[in-house]
């Protein structure tokens, strides 16, 4: 029999050894911090020029989806259509089960992409950057000030975010006033014009798109609701797109939007939409859909509904001959892979349906045909004297390239015409609500529509339940609405 | 004359004896005189030193005297016993009987006891006192006594647990049969185990929850420990081979589970495989072969009863919308039309039998070798298996093969180490058979009018059937898809154990897997003829890696006889790491070549994740007297999945116990085992996803210029969570242990309160943050129960009969969700039914009632009813009284996890006949119908329509059919629009599981032919079934591959995969 010697074990070298061994694994907490492998984290990004460009190109991406809500607000909500069924009714102001967040949610989280790189942008070095790190920062304020613009026509007061909040952050977030909110806008719009360069990319921003927006800001603030007025501000900008920018009206009103005129000589900025198959894999590619957006009717309840050609005050209100009619309005069934349009519907976006892909139509912000009838809402609005034609005859070179004749003083207030102009013009362009609104004439506009009930209040949009449920009463909603 | 010399304190010079023996040796003399007296001698010449203790006399030299004891055991039949281990009580120095049940072993002097043990018998310690020959009786060893059990690094005596373990040995699977995934073979062995068999393919894997649903978004699945391997990756275990299993222990309450801490809330199954004996090498062979079919067929609407049906609903709609049924058929709109034939006088709608088409009889073939034994070096386990399985479903097949060696070697008298090795494939084919989409789906759900070929090439041409779908694209998918999925894996461990003092151990334990899946998938030009394209094909394969390495140091020592201690204190770290790839390739211009090779298009992608885990683990057991007991255990866990500012946490549990039966005062005939238990402790789920506290980039695109050209950039798709960190369960458990009747009956009865917080959930944020949500730790369900586990030796003798019955409840309760509590609304991918609400249970039913059809109009309008309702239109409860009937009359209706589950199972033993017998059943919960919930007029009209639950339908007042079912219409507005309890069942079965009747051939015969053991037995699976479902193939069923689609969403049946009735004759030989 063996009898074992434990002592001749040396049992104390043993925990020696093992303790060592417990010690060197332990120490390494570097086994714990693991990082996502397929996927990047955002710690890693927004580290140089190229991620930074990415980062803005993402900002840019954020139009997806939210072109098609930019379009259905100032379609449903304006006088220009109605219709009852599914999404759309969310935008028209007496219905209220039906509201839409969308428009809030995508437009804050656009803010948020631009303000990641406004902030990371602080922590790079300039030494480090082939173009100006303050062009990158001009193209994040301009889409900053931009997502601002909309959400402020839209709701009014708002949180003034620009950096990444935590939930209590949030939370305790007041709506500040519209002047504040303007004040950051026109502050980053004109980073904006000061910093970006004149040439121009399609699809992104320069100087002119810059100065158009702010332009834009200026006239919007000179009318109703917040009446302080800012043409004088607004002209220069403008004068400088006409003179500089070598942007010109596009000969055939109907180029504009087809496939092969896309990206033309009047296009100052608009959200571009590939054709080409591998664009659209993502769904923020997807800019404008009708199937998602201006809706198909494919079942027989829909076809006599709202959008009666006898009763559409907007098919009523064309002149005779005004080409643009047929080229905004679809008469006749269209049909795509699965589903048939018929009555009166959109049209502008269907020129773009690609069979096998979809929708492929860019969404137009600014193109020329509004700086010149801004500039001449300016030169009335002012009596700033004209470095071109003067306010009639830039109505009339609009006019006569809807194949319409020449208007003058005596068929009627310039005002007038130029909105009805601009109403046909802008079509499902996100124009014609704002119109309404800025000359306070939504309320007599839509009680003609049969909107019997419409009040001052609708000026703004309710910030969306959901939201002010979140802010658990933190938050007063708009004037007249019911949460 | 002999020297005596001893220390006067160790010796009672009081005590008197007188001894009278002749020719005996000093020694013979010395053992009788000294028995039960602690005290020691040694001879040296003539002197005899007597004293206390292992006699240490350095300064004489030791008499190396040895003497032969020989002896023949047998059990108590009296049948000897060959292969029983007879050693030398508190040494190595020992033999093993032989195959008359003799052995001879050669002793050293002094030595005092011998001890005598062989599996399944009572250890015997039988005194030497100056013997030379022994018989010795082994007795049958009660189960569930003197048992060890595995409680996650380490083992401890089942007397002495004081948590909530349920174990299962090899001999309770064996009667269960052998040819089932390890996962199956628990099902109704482990009270507060549910074992949800969703399908019955082959290699599939049931769901297990231990103790409940005790999470909302995270994993549910517990975790297994296979020596020492943990994994929550269940398609790890499938390919296990449970023949060479020894024990599975699950550990259920906190006290059991801390001590894997922050992965212990789901519950521990610690899996234990075989390992030899010191002996004569055993060899053991078994064949078993048999038949399969489906356990059950459903009630489908016949082709004529179908072609009534929808004649009905499509005239119903037509006359609904204006028009008369005097005009042509064609000018009906096309989805109201069907084959004017149909309304010919005589035509007699054909009939095929969808179900005779879909199912078939599969053969199974099991075989599995192993040799077992061990000599000076160790011992050794090895196996080898194969599994043939034909489904039950056309062209579905399983195969597998594992091959396992188990090794120890004795490298020193203090040092063993241990090897194990488990290679194994299985081979699925079509192993998406069943579920949502599958092509069993689509193909049982054929109409019946149609022969199911209809539209294949070669097969019958396409009728006009209207707007009737038939799914001829999925029946040639049944029929010529190939869909193959495999697995191979190889499970590997090594430990050295260290005696680095007689009470101190330490281990150290490497483990790994490495897991290859590869599934392709091929559709040659018959399918893809019929949709128009080309063939196409795909790849997807994953590979899984983990490494473990885990350092034990274990002290056990007993102070003063009494106060029994086991302290281990360790370390662990593991990594896993998952790759995963697929390809499709499609436009093959031709079928010839079945790889993605002559694909036209090719599309891939590849992607990786990972996480690691490394702790500190402690546990103290302590007992008083084998009276009292403690136990503490403690385990600091730190988890990459964790955020970065709660990398860390500590996971404490405690456990009491009171041994009442050792207690002096306790005498009782009734008695014989008793046992107090209560745990309180801590637990966690890391069930997370590996990255979700991280913040992630999602990509996106951009076109820009004239050109369109295309840019992509990145953006923060999800808001990280610092602070975001593993859900924890605080569990408290009080048991009981008895036993009765000299443990003729033993009882065990636990209740349990679990309660999870800090549940994953996402968290609405408010937008202008960038995001609408971010997931938190939040919300809280309560789960508690009762479990039961009897058994009882109901007979005993020549002819015997065990019984094992297990019984438990589950109760589980959403006590918090997040900030506004806001319920949870889930279900099926086209219907939300599911609501999980504070005060609820997880996931509950929340439908519309139907209670009737309207008969009249005056019933209409003396009732409360749903607007518009017309005679023959289904009848809905007015739930909330407030005489309107709506959409907010829906309710609670049903639980989705069963209130109960028990078990039966026995057993009967005469002479060379054994049978047992295993019930098991489930109830109180629910179970829906997906596609019986859809109406007529939807885009799969014929799925939900195909159940027999139409067949007698209203047709007017005076023949208003079975009261229940509708009148059918094609234009479905209002109520029978909505989705209703009418396809919601109860999902309580019972079930006869398994029925095995074994006759081992006598020894005198099998001798002959050399063989130590011959059993030839018939196997019977889901011998019998009941429930109160008849349009569910399987109550147990769930929505997608083994896995409900979301815990809070579930409780479907969509085309399940049924159970098999399987007869299967085997034969058992050892030698």
């Amino acid at each position: 029999m063996k009898i074992i010697n434990y002592k001749k074990m040396r049992a104390l070298s043993f925990i020696e050894i093992i303790l060592t061994v417990f010690m060197l694994i332990s120490c390494n907490e570097d086994f714990l911090q693991l990082e996502p492998i397929s996927s990047i984290s955002e710690g890693k990004y927004y580290q140089n020029e190229d991620q930074i460009n990415g980062a803005l190109i993402a900002t840019y991406s954020r139009f997806g989806g939210l072109a098609h809500e930019f379009v259905t607000l100032a379609g449903f909500r304006s006088d220009n259509f109605q219709f009852w069924q599914y999404s759309e009714r969310a935008y028209a102001a007496n219905d209220w089960s039906q509201w839409r967040s969308g428009l809030w949610e995508g437009l804050f989280n656009m803010v948020f992409r631009a303000n990641q790189v406004i902030n990371n942008l602080e922590d790079l070095d300039e030494q480090d950057f082939e173009t100006n790190k303050s062009q990158y920062e001009a193209e994040a304020r301009f889409l900053r000030g931009y997502a601002y613009f909309w959400l402020v026509r839209c709701y009014g007061q708002l949180p003034i975010v620009t950096g990444a909040l935590s939930m209590d952050e949030a939370l305790d977030m007041p709506r500040s006033p519209i002047s504040d909110v303007y004040t950051m806008i026109e502050e980053d719009l004109q980073f904006a014009v000061s910093n970006l360069e004149g040439d121009s990319h399609k699809g992104i921003a320069n100087k002119y798109v810059a100065e158009a927006i702010l332009a834009r800001v200026y006239i919007m603030q000179s009318g109703y609701p917040v009446n302080t007025d800012k043409y004088n501000e607004a002209i220069p900008l403008l004068e400088d797109i006409i003179q500089n920018g070598g942007y010109e009206l596009e000969d055939n009103y109907a180029d504009i939007f087809t496939l092969e005129g896309e990206n033309g000589p009047e296009v100052l900025w608009s959200a571009v939409c590939d054709d080409d198959q591998k664009g659209r894999q993502h769904s923020e590619d997807h800019m404008l859909d009708p199937n998602a957006g201006p809706n198909h009717h494919s079942y027989g309840e829909y076809q006599t509904g709202e959008n009666d050609f006898d009763r559409s005050d907007l098919w009523l209100s064309f002149e005779e001959g005004d080409s643009r009619k047929e080229v905004s309005v679809a008469t006749t069934g269209f049909t795509s892979d699965w589903v048939e349009w018929t009555g009166l519907w959109c049209k502008k976006y269907l020129y773009g349906y690609v069979q096998g892909i979809g929708w492929t139509s860019d969404y137009i912000f600014v193109r020329y045909a509004n700086i010149l009838l801004l500039y001449a809402e300016s030169l009335h609005k002012t009596g700033h004297s004209s470095i071109i034609e003067d306010k009639w005859g830039i109505v009339n070179r609009i006019r006569n390239r809807a194949d319409l004749s020449d208007v003058s003083a005596s068929d009627g207030d310039f005002m007038d015409i130029l909105m009805t102009e601009r109403r046909h013009e802008f079509i499902w362009e996100g124009v014609r609500w704002f119109d309404l609104v800025r000359t306070n004439t939504f309320v007599e506009e839509l009680k003609k529509v049969r909107h019997d009930n419409a009040a001052d209040y609708w000026k703004f949009l309710p910030i969306p339940k959901v939201e002010m449920d979140k802010m658990a009463g933190q938050w007063e909603n708009n004037e007249g609405y019911p949460w | 004359m002999n020297l005596f010399s001893f220390k006067n304190e160790d010796l009672d010079l009081e005590k008197k004896m007188n001894i009278n023996l002749k020719n005996a040796t000093i020694f013979q003399v010395m053992d009788i005189a000294l028995e039960g007296q602690e005290v020691d001698y040694d001879v040296y010449e003539r002197q005899v030193i007597l004293s206390k203790g292992e006699i240490t006399v350095p300064w004489v030299n030791r008499i190396q005297q040895e003497k032969t004891v020989t002896g023949f055991v047998s059990d108590q039949q009296g049948n000897p016993l060959p292969g029983v281990t007879v050693v030398v009580k508190g040494t190595t120095t020992g033999t093993v009987t032989d195959a008359e049940g003799e052995f001879s072993l050669s002793i050293p002097a002094g030595v005092k006891v011998l001890q005598f043990s062989f599996v399944g018998m009572k250890t015997q310690e039988i005194p030497i006192a100056g013997r030379t020959a022994f018989t010795v009786v082994m007795e049958e060893e009660i189960i569930g006594i003197e048992e060890v059990v595995a409680i996650g690094y380490g083992t401890r005596e089942r007397a002495s647990i004081t948590s909530a373990i349920t174990s299962v040995s090899f001999e309770d699977i064996e009667d269960m049969g052998t040819n089932m995934r390890l996962d199956e073979a628990l099902k109704g062995k482990a009270a507060g185990v549910l074992i949800r068999e969703s399908s019955g393919q082959a290699g599939d894997a049931p769901y297990i929850r231990i103790r409940g649903t005790s999470t909302l978004t995270s994993g549910n699945d517990p975790l297994w420990v296979i020596d020492g391997v943990p994994t929550t990756d269940r398609s790890v275990i499938s390919t296990m081979n449970i023949s060479s299993v020894q024990s599975i222990n699950v550990l259920k309450d906190a006290a059991a589970s801390s001590i894997y801490g922050s992965r212990g809330a789901n519950g521990v199954i610690i899996v234990t495989t075989k390992k030899g004996e010191k002996g004569k090498t055993k060899f053991n062979a078994s064949l078993k072969t048999g038949l399969q079919k489906e356990e059950k067929r459903v009630d489908f609407l016949t082709g004529p009863e179908q072609i009534e049906y929808v004649k009905a609903a499509r005239d119903n709609a037509y006359v609904d919308l204006g028009g008369s049924l005097d005009d042509p058929i064609d000018e009906r709109t096309f989805e109201l039309q069907y084959p004017p034939e149909w309304n010919e006088p005589g035509f007699v709608a054909p009939h095929y039998d969808v179900q005779d088409f879909v199912f078939q009889t599969g053969e199974i073939l099991d075989f599995s070798v192993n040799a077992s034994g061990g000599a000076d070096f160790g011992t050794f386990y090895v196996s080898a298996d194969y599994l043939n399985e034909e489904g039950i479903v056309r062209r579905t097949n399983y195969e597998r093969a594992s091959v396992r060696a188990n090794a120890t070697f004795d490298l020193t008298d203090y040092m063993s180490l241990n090897v194990s090795l488990n290679p194994s494939r299985s081979v699925t084919f079509m192993p998406g058979a069943w579920g949502k989409g599958s092509v069993l789906h689509n193909t049982i759900t054929c109409p019946q009018m149609f022969p199911p070929t209809t539209g294949i090439p070669g097969y019958e041409p396409m009728p006009q059937y209207g707007r009737f779908r038939i799914q001829p694209l999925h029946t040639a998918r049944l029929l010529y898809i190939d869909d193959e999925l495999s697995q191979d894996q190889v499970m590997a461990n090594g430990s050295l154990t260290i005696d680095i003092l007689p009470e101190l151990e330490y281990k150290i334990m490497g483990g790994y897997y490495y897991t290859v899946r590869d599934q392709e998938t091929f559709s040659d030009l018959r399918i893809t003829t019929i949709q128009n394209r080309l063939p196409y094909g795909s790849y997807g394969g994953n590979r899984r890696r983990k490494y473990v390495g885990d350092q034990t140091l274990t002290y056990e020592k007993i102070f003063n006889n009494v106060h029994n201690f086991s302290i281990m204190a360790g370390f662990s770290a593991e990594q896993y790491k998952y790759f995963s790839s697929s390809i499709s390739g499609s436009n093959m211009p031709t079928d010839m070549v079945p790889t993605l090779n002559a694909a036209a298009d090719i599309n891939g992608s590849t992607g990786a994740n990972e996480w690691s885990l490394m702790s500190y683990l402690g546990r103290v057991n302590y007992d008083y007297d084998k009276r009292y007991l403690l136990n503490l255990n403690i385990r600091r866990d730190g988890c990459s999945r964790f955020g970065k500012d709660r990398k860390w946490g500590v996971f404490p549990s405690v456990s009491v116990g009171w041994r009442i039966e050792n207690e002096d005062f306790f005498h009782s005939e009734l008695f014989s085992r008793l046992k107090l238990r209560a745990s309180y402790g801590l637990m966690g789920n890391n069930q997370i996803g590996n990255y979700t506290h991280i913040a992630t980039m999602g990509m996106a695109h951009y076109a820009i210029g004239t050109g369109e050209s295309l840019n992509s950039g990145y953006y923060p798709s999800n808001l990280g969570n610092r602070e975001l960190t593993w859900e924890s369960m605080r569990s408290i458990n009080l048991g009981v242990n008895i036993g009765l009747f000299d443990d003729r009956i033993s009882l065990v009865v636990d209740a349990y309160r679990n309660v999870t917080s800090d549940l994953l959930m996402n968290v609405e944020l408010p937008a202008h943050t960038g995001f609408g949500s971010q997931i938190m730790n939040i919300g809280e369900v309560m789960n508690e129960g009762i479990e039961t586990q009897i058994t009882t030796r109901n007979l005993v003798g020549d002819f015997k009969w065990t019984t094992n019955l297990s019984f438990s409840l589950n109760d589980n309760i959403v006590r918090h969700l997040g900030p506004e509590d806001a319920p949870i609304l889930s279900g099926a991918w086209y219907g939300q039914s599911n609501y999980t609400m504070v005060g609820h249970h997880i996931g509950a039913f929340y439908l519309l009632d139907q209670i009737g059809v309207w008969n009249t109009q005056e019933e209409i309008d003396n009732n409360p009813h749903w607007e518009g309702s017309e005679p023959g239109d289904p009848r809905i409860l007015d739930w909330n009284k407030d005489n309107v009937c709506d959409e907010n009359d829906a309710h609670m209706m049903g639980r989705i996890q069963p209130v109960y589950t028990f078990s039966m199972g026995n057993t009967f033993r005469y002479k060379n006949f054994d049978l047992s017998l295993f019930l098991n059943a489930a109830g109180g919960n629910k179970i829906m119908n997906v596609l019986h919930n859809r109406g007529f007029g939807s885009s799969s009209e014929n799925k939900a329509i195909h159940y027999g639950w139409w067949r007698d339908f209203w047709k007017s007042a005076e023949d208003p059919g079975n009261g229940m079912t509708p009148q059918p219409n094609a234009n479905r507005t209002g109520a029978q629009a909505k989705w209703t309890d009418k396809a919601l069942y109860d999902a309580s079965y019972q079930r006869l599981k398994n029925v095995i009747l074994g006759y081992t051939l006598p020894s005198t015969l099998t001798k002959n032919i050399g063989l130590s053991r011959v059993r030839i037995y018939l196997e019977g699976h889901n011998v019998w079934l009941h429930d109160n479902a008849p349009y569910v193939y399987n109550v147990e069923a769930d929505l997608s591959e083994g896995q409900p689609i979301s815990t809070t969403g579930s409780g479907y049946e969509t085309a399940s995969y049924p159970l098999p009735r399987q007869l299967l004759f085997g034969v058992d030989l050892s030698f």
